[in-house]
């Protein structure tokens, strides 16, 4: 592997020959291609790819909760800290089946408290009623961390996000699902976001939307 | 790291020029050399020295909404240091621990010309009910009869947060105060201090911990 600065040949991507370049970080790099690839394929390496390929299809449905949930300079940073959080919830079976308990899923990853919030279903007025805790203020907790719910229809694109009230507020919000989550089975989360929107807090699993809540 | 005269055609000026990086903090303009590589090996000193800070700032979010932000920009602008944060941050922020451990006793909140009476002692009567005394020493030029007694408490139920106290009418020439505490907790933190009548100066507190019954004397 070599690092070049070429002011004829500039920045330039893809290989030619058994040379392929590209660029890290504004550096030039150009190194030579496998002569040979070894995949080996072992049942722990094709595991691994199973979750990978799961937590990608998560990351790219849930777009825009990782954006929030995991800031970063660009959703690749993002996604890849949504992946790395959740690498352990993936269980694989032996056919290399994925599974994985929404209840455990986590939507934001941070070093700030989490928010003391409960959510409940209405299934007659198609509701979600989230109830707030007033939080004290402390170093991890500041008072104006907004906390936000999130209603995700389980392995489907389909999510809403719901910005409640600020961590320093006790209030209870009534929120009307609409109907495209309303037919499916969804689960309802929340976690706190800094006011500034660069800090989160780990997300809480409240409840889902179909045989009660809890 | 260099100090660019005012006369200098860059004095006040911030960015990069090449390796060099120039920066304007309190009326001064630097320069120094960019770092060529940044460690941060977090160290349990770095570590502490960072949640120090951290639990420090997260206390002067409520100074700052409360009159003790004017007396600490008043002290700040009296010692020539660059605002009332900076000289909370050097004075206090060793009073804070590891994890979410304050001193409160180390905490100070206010500084100014004004003298404290002497003398201040503090009973609690009731769970609820302190009773403040104090030798009246007005008629000074750093003590006048109508200087206000003000009170700053910390409570159990936030320990993050500073409140005033607003009902409290009592001034220096009354020689004491009984004070109605909110039933928020056993160990209320209070801070004493005196202003004066047209809130323009202030004294420096003392620190008084109620223990939730009628006791001896602080």
């Amino acid at each position: 592997m070599a690092i070049f600065k070429s002011l004829l040949l500039g920045k330039i991507h893809n290989s030619v020959a058994n040379l392929c370049m590209y660029e890290r970080d504004g550096v030039n790099i150009v190194r030579g291609l496998p002569l040979k690839v070894h995949d080996a394929q072992t049942p722990v390496q094709l595991a691994q790819r199973a979750r990978m390929k799961m937590l990608r299809h998560l990351t790219r449905i849930l777009e825009g909760v990782v954006k929030k949930g995991y800031p970063s300079a660009s959703l690749l940073q993002a996604g890849n800290g949504f992946v790395k959080r959740n690498m352990k919830q993936m269980v694989v079976d032996e056919k290399y089946q994925v599974s994985y308990d929404p209840r455990l899923l986590r939507l934001s990853s941070g070093e700030l408290n989490p928010p003391e919030v409960s959510a409940s279903f209405d299934r007659e007025s198609g509701c979600v009623t989230f109830v707030q805790q007033r939080q004290a203020l402390k170093p991890l907790a500041p008072d104006d961390d907004r906390v936000y719910g999130i209603v995700w229809v389980t392995n489907d694109c389909k999510y809403q996000i719901v910005p409640l009230k600020l961590r320093g507020e006790a209030a209870s919000s009534v929120v009307p699902i609409v109907p495209s989550i309303l037919k499916n089975e969804f689960q309802v989360y929340a976690f706190t976001v800094s006011a500034n929107g660069r800090k989160t807090s780990e997300t809480v699993w409240l409840c889902e939307g179909k045989g009660g809540c809890s | 790291m260099g100090t660019l005269l005012p006369s200098s055609p860059l004095y006040g000026c911030s960015g990069r020029v090449g390796d060099f990086i120039l920066y304007t903090v309190g009326g001064k303009t630097f320069f120094r050399y960019g770092p060529q590589k940044i460690g941060n090996p977090r160290t349990e000193k770095q570590c502490l020295q960072r949640g120090r800070i951290s639990a420090a700032q997260t206390l002067f979010r409520s100074v700052k909404c409360c009159i003790l932000y004017d007396v600490e920009n008043r002290a700040a602008r009296l010692q020539g240091k660059r605002s009332g944060y900076h000289l909370y941050l050097s004075r206090n922020t060793r009073a804070f621990g590891k994890g979410e451990y304050v001193d409160y006793s180390q905490l100070t909140f206010t500084e100014g010309v004004l003298q404290l009476p002497y003398d201040l002692r503090m009973q609690m009567t009731a769970k609820d009910t302190a009773v403040f005394s104090w030798l009246d020493n007005s008629g000074q030029t750093t003590a006048n009869a109508d200087d206000r007694l003000m009170m700053a408490a910390v409570f159990p139920d936030e320990p993050f947060r500073v409140e005033m106290l607003t009902s409290i009418r009592a001034v220096r020439g009354d020689g004491g105060a009984v004070i109605a505490l909110p039933q928020r907790g056993e160990k209320v933190h209070l801070y004493c201090f005196f202003a004066s009548a047209d809130g323009t100066a202030f004294s420096a507190d003392r620190y008084f911990c109620t223990t939730g019954v009628a006791d001896g004397v602080h």
